[in-house]
C-alpha cells in the first residue's frame, strides 16, 4: 500500500513535473491580447459634412471601433509581402498595398485599372489568419463597389477558396451573390474576419467606386495571424 | 506663307488636325450636370420646336440649335436615343472650325501669325477639352474670333458686309451667353484705346454708319434667336433682367469662388496631389513677346491689331480674375487673346532670327513645344478626362453614374412595364443631376423633395441623408442595394422592391 502510494506519489509528481510546460504553453496559447492594429491618422474624420448624414448603413461610427482580442503573438503577416495583381497598376507599385504606409496622402495608393480587378497577396506560406483590414482609399468618404475577399493556398484561386467578405448582390463579378453591404472608407478601414482560415494567399477584388474617377485604388492591406512556424 | 491660298491651306490643315485632336470618342466622359440639364434643353426644343429664354439659368440658345442639325443628321427620334457625343458633335466642329476664323486676321496679324495661332488654339489643353463639352462656351469663342475678324476687315474695305457680319457675330454672342458683354466691352475698350486716325469728316461719317449697320445686325440676330424667332418678344426684356441674377453670381457662391490667380496659375502651371504637370505656359509666354513686338519697332497695321489685341487680352484676362464667380471654362475667353498675342510673338521670333540656322533651331524647338502640347491635349481629354487632378475637371460627373442608367435599364428588363417602370427619385435639393440624364429612357420618373407619403417604387434613387427614414418604411419589402456616385463627394442610395429584385437575380442565375 505504502509502495503504491509512494510509487503514486512519484507518478503524479512526475506527471506534474511534464505537465508544467505544456500547461505554461497552453496558458499562453489562450492568452489574448487586443489586435496590434495601428490605425492611420484620419483625414475627414470630424468634418460631418464629408460624410452623407442620415447614413445608417455602415457609415463611419464617429467613435472607435472595438478591437477584437486575438492570440499572442499575432502580427500583420502581409507586411512587405509580394503582391500580384489582375493587371498592371494604372500608376504607382503594388508593394505599396503592403509597405505598411496607410496614411491618407499622396503616393501612398495604388492605382488599378478600372472595371473589375484583383490583388492577391502571397503570405509565403499557409498561415491561420485571424482578420483582415483593408484600406482602398480613405482621402474621401468613398464607397468601393463588389468587394470580394477570399483567401486560399490555390495561387489561382480556383480549389479551395474561402470568401471571406462579399457585397456583389448582383454577382456581378461572377463569384457568388454577396450577402455583405456596402461601406463608406474610412481611416480605420475594413476589418474583416477570417475566422482562423488557413491559407497563403488572400484575394480582394473590387469593381471601382464613387470616387470621382474609374480607377480602383488601395492603400493598405493587412492580414493579422500567427507568423507560420 | 507667301500667298494667301498657302495660308489657306494651312489653317485647312490645322482645323483638320484640331477635329482629329477633338472627335475621337465623344462620349468618353460621363455628361457633367451643366451638360445634361443643356440635353434636356435641347430636347424640349426639339420636341417642342419652340424656344423659352429663361433669364435665370441656362443661358442662351445658341447651343441647342447647333445640336439640333446633329440630331436631325443622326435621326434621333427620341430623347433616349439621344447620346453624349451627339450633343457634344456641334460643338467639336466649331471648336475646330474657329481656326479657319483666323483668316480674317491675317492681314493685321501676319499669316504666320495667324497660323502660329491657329496651331496653338488647336494643340491648346483647354480648347480640347472645352470643345468636347456641350456648354456655351467654345462657341462663345468662336463667336468673339468672327467678331474681331469681322470688325477687323471692316477697318480695311469700304464693303458694307463686313460691318453686317461683324455684327451679326456679335448678336450670336449675346444670345449664346451672358458674359459675351464682357467680351465685347473688352473689344470696345481696344478700339477706343488703340485708334486708327479718321483724316476726314467724310471717313467719320462713313465709320458711323459702319457701326449702325453692325449695331442693327448684332440687335436683330440677337433678339431673333432670344425670343425664339420672333415668337416670345418678352425675352428681349427677360435678357437685360438675365443681369440681376447674374451679376448676384458674380461676386461668387461657396461653390464658385477662387482667387484671383485662378485663371493664370491654370495656364501657367498647375500639378495636383499625384498628378502631372499641366501648362500653357508656351503660350504665355509667346503671348508676351506678342505684346512686345506690337510695341517694339512696329507700325503699321499690324501694330494697329497686335495693340488692339494687347488691350483686349488684358482686360479681359484683368475682369475674369478679379469676379470671384469662375469656373474653368471662362478661361478659354482670356486664352483666345493670349492665343492670338502669341501668333504675333512667333511671327516677330522668325523675323528676328535671320540666320538660317538660328531660325531651323527656333523651328525645331517650337515644333516640339507644340507637340508637348498636344501630348498634354491628349492627355487631358483621353487620359484624365475625369480625373479632378485635371485642372479642366470641374464637379464632374463621376463615373459611377453611369450604374444609374446601368441598374435602372437591367431592372427595367425583368419589370412587366419594361421602360414604364415607375422610378422615384428623392432629394432635398435640385442638385440631383445628372440623374435625369441617365433615366431618359423612362417615362414614369417622379422627383420630390423629400420622402413623400407613398415612397413605394420598383426602384428608387435618394440622397443618403433619407436612409433613416427609408429604412424605417421600406425595409420590409425594399433591399437598400448600394451607392451610386454622382459628383465628387456626391452620392445616391439604390433602393429595390424585393420582388423584383429576387426576379432579377433569378434572370441572372438563368443566364449564367
Amino acid at each position: 500500500m505504502l509502495v503504491r502510494t509512494r510509487r503514486g506519489i512519484a507518478l503524479a509528481g512526475m506527471a506534474a513535473l511534464c505537465a508544467l510546460p505544456i500547461g505554461r504553453a497552453l496558458a499562453q496559447a489562450e492568452e489574448t491580447v487586443p489586435l496590434p492594429l495601428k490605425l492611420p491618422r484620419p483625414v475627414f474624420a470630424g468634418t460631418p459634412k464629408d460624410i452623407p448624414p442620415g447614413t445608417t448603413v455602415e457609415k463611419p461610427s464617429g467613435k472607435p471601433r472595438p478591437i477584437p482580442q486575438v492570440p499572442k503573438g499575432t502580427v500583420n503577416i502581409a507586411l512587405k509581402k509580394k503582391v500580384t495583381s489582375s493587371k498592371a497598376p494604372f500608376s504607382g507599385g503594388l508593394d505599396l498595398i503592403t509597405d505598411g504606409n496607410k496614411e491618407a496622402r499622396e503616393g501612398t495608393a495604388v492605382e488599378l485599372q478600372p472595371r473589375l480587378q484583383w490583388v492577391q497577396i502571397d503570405l509565403g506560406a499557409s498561415a491561420q489568419i485571424l482578420y483582415v483590414v483593408c484600406w482602398h482609399f480613405h482621402m474621401e468618404p468613398v464607397v468601393y463597389h463588389d468587394v470580394v475577399v477570399q483567401a486560399s493556398n490555390d495561387p489561382d484561386f480556383i480549389e479551395g477558396v474561402t470568401t471571406l467578405f462579399n457585397n456583389d448582390q448582383d454577382n456581378s463579378a461572377g463569384l457568388g451573390i454577396g450577402k455583405d453591404r456596402e461601406y463608406f472608407e474610412t481611416s480605420e478601414g475594413k476589418l474583416l474576419d477570417a475566422k482562423g482560415v488557413k491559407a497563403r494567399y488572400v484575394r480582394l477584388y473590387s469593381k471601382g467606386s464613387t470616387y470621382n474617377d474609374p480607377l480602383n485604388r488601395y492603400t493598405e492591406v493587412e492580414v493579422y495571424g500567427l507568423p507560420p512556424k | 506663307m507667301r500667298s494667301g491660298l498657302g495660308l489657306a491651306a494651312a489653317l485647312v490643315l490645322l482645323a483638320g488636325a484640331a477635329l482629329f485632336l477633338r472627335l475621337p470618342d465623344a462620349g468618353n466622359r460621363p455628361f457633367h450636370a451643366d451638360e445634361a440639364v443643356h440635353a434636356f434643353k435641347l430636347w424640349d426644343l426639339r420636341a417642342r420646336g419652340d424656344y423659352s429664354y429663361d433669364p435665370d439659368e441656362f443661358h442662351g440658345p445658341t447651343l441647342y440649335y447647333a445640336a439640333l442639325s446633329i440630331l436631325a443628321m443622326r435621326q434621333r427620334q427620341a430623347f433616349g436615343d439621344v447620346t453624349e457625343a451627339d450633343c457634344r458633335l456641334p460643338v467639336i466642329v466649331i471648336g475646330a472650325g474657329l481656326i479657319l476664323l483666323l483668316a480674317l486676321l491675317s492681314d493685321g496679324m501676319g499669316r504666320r501669325a495667324a497660323v502660329a495661332a491657329g496651331a496653338l488654339i488647336a494643340a491648346s489643353p483647354a480648347f480640347v477639352f472645352y470643345s468636347r463639352y456641350f456648354i456655351q462656351e467654345t462657341l462663345l469663342i468662336c463667336f468673339t474670333l468672327g467678331m474681331i475678324g469681322c470688325s477687323w476687315r471692316w477697318t480695311r474695305a469700304r464693303s458694307l458686309a463686313w460691318p453686317i457680319c461683324a455684327g451679326a457675330f456679335a448678336g450670336l454672342m449675346v444670345a449664346t451667353k451672358e458674359t459675351a458683354i464682357l467680351s465685347l466691352a473688352a473689344w470696345a475698350l481696344a478700339l477706343a484705346v488703340v485708334r486708327e486716325r479718321c483724316t476726314s469728316e467724310k471717313s467719320r461719317l462713313a465709320s458711323a454708319r459702319k457701326w449702325a449697320v453692325a449695331g442693327l445686325a448684332a440687335a436683330v440676330v440677337a433678339a431673333l434667336l432670344l425670343t425664339g424667332m420672333g415668337r416670345h418678344p418678352e425675352a428681349i426684356a427677360d435678357y437685360f433682367r438675365s443681369y440681376a441674377p447674374w451679376l448676384h453670381r458674380a461676386r461668387g457662391t461657396d461653390l464658385h469662388r477662387h482667387p484671383w490667380t485662378y485663371y493664370i496659375s491654370m495656364l501657367a502651371w498647375h500639378r495636383s496631389a499625384g498628378g502631372p504637370i499641366w501648362t500653357e505656359a508656351l503660350t504665355l509666354g509667346l503671348a508676351v513677346l506678342g505684346a512686345m513686338a506690337s510695341f517694339v519697332g512696329n507700325r503699321g497695321p499690324q501694330a494697329l491689331l497686335g495693340r488692339r489685341l494687347l488691350v483686349f487680352t488684358v482686360a479681359l484676362t484683368l475682369v475674369y480674375s478679379l469676379v470671384p464667380y469662375k469656373t474653368p471654362w471662362c478661361v478659354l475667353n482670356p486664352l483666345l487673346g493670349m492665343a492670338l498675342c502669341a501668333g504675333i510673338g512667333v511671327a516677330w521670333l522668325l523675323r528676328r532670327s535671320r540666320h538660317t540656322m538660328v531660325r531651323g533651331t527656333l523651328c525645331i524647338a517650337l515644333a516640339l513645344a507644340l507637340g508637348q502640347l498636344t501630348w498634354q491635349a491628349y492627355r487631358t481629354s483621353f487620359v484624365y478626362q475625369v480625373d479632378p487632378r485635371n485642372p479642366y475637371v470641374y464637379a464632374q460627373t463621376v463615373p459611377d453614374a453611369e450604374d444609374v442608367q446601368r441598374r435602372a435599364e437591367a431592372l427595367a428588363a425583368v419589370h412587366p412595364d419594361g421602360f414604364g417602370m415607375v422610378v422615384k427619385v428623392f432629394w432635398s435639393d435640385p442638385y440631383y443631376w445628372p440623374i435625369p440624364w441617365y433615366l431618359r429612357r423612362f417615362p414614369n420618373v417622379g422627383y420630390w423633395r423629400g420622402v413623400p407619403r407613398n415612397a413605394d417604387a420598383p426602384l428608387i434613387f435618394a440622397a443618403p441623408e433619407f436612409d433613416e427614414e427609408l429604412t424605417r418604411r421600406l425595409d420590409p419589402t425594399h433591399l437598400m442595394n448600394g451607392y451610386v456616385g454622382l459628383r465628387p463627394r456626391t452620392v445616391a442610395m439604390v433602393w429595390v422592391r424585393m420582388d423584383l429584385w429576387t426576379k432579377y437575380i433569378e434572370s441572372r442565375q438563368r443566364q449564367e
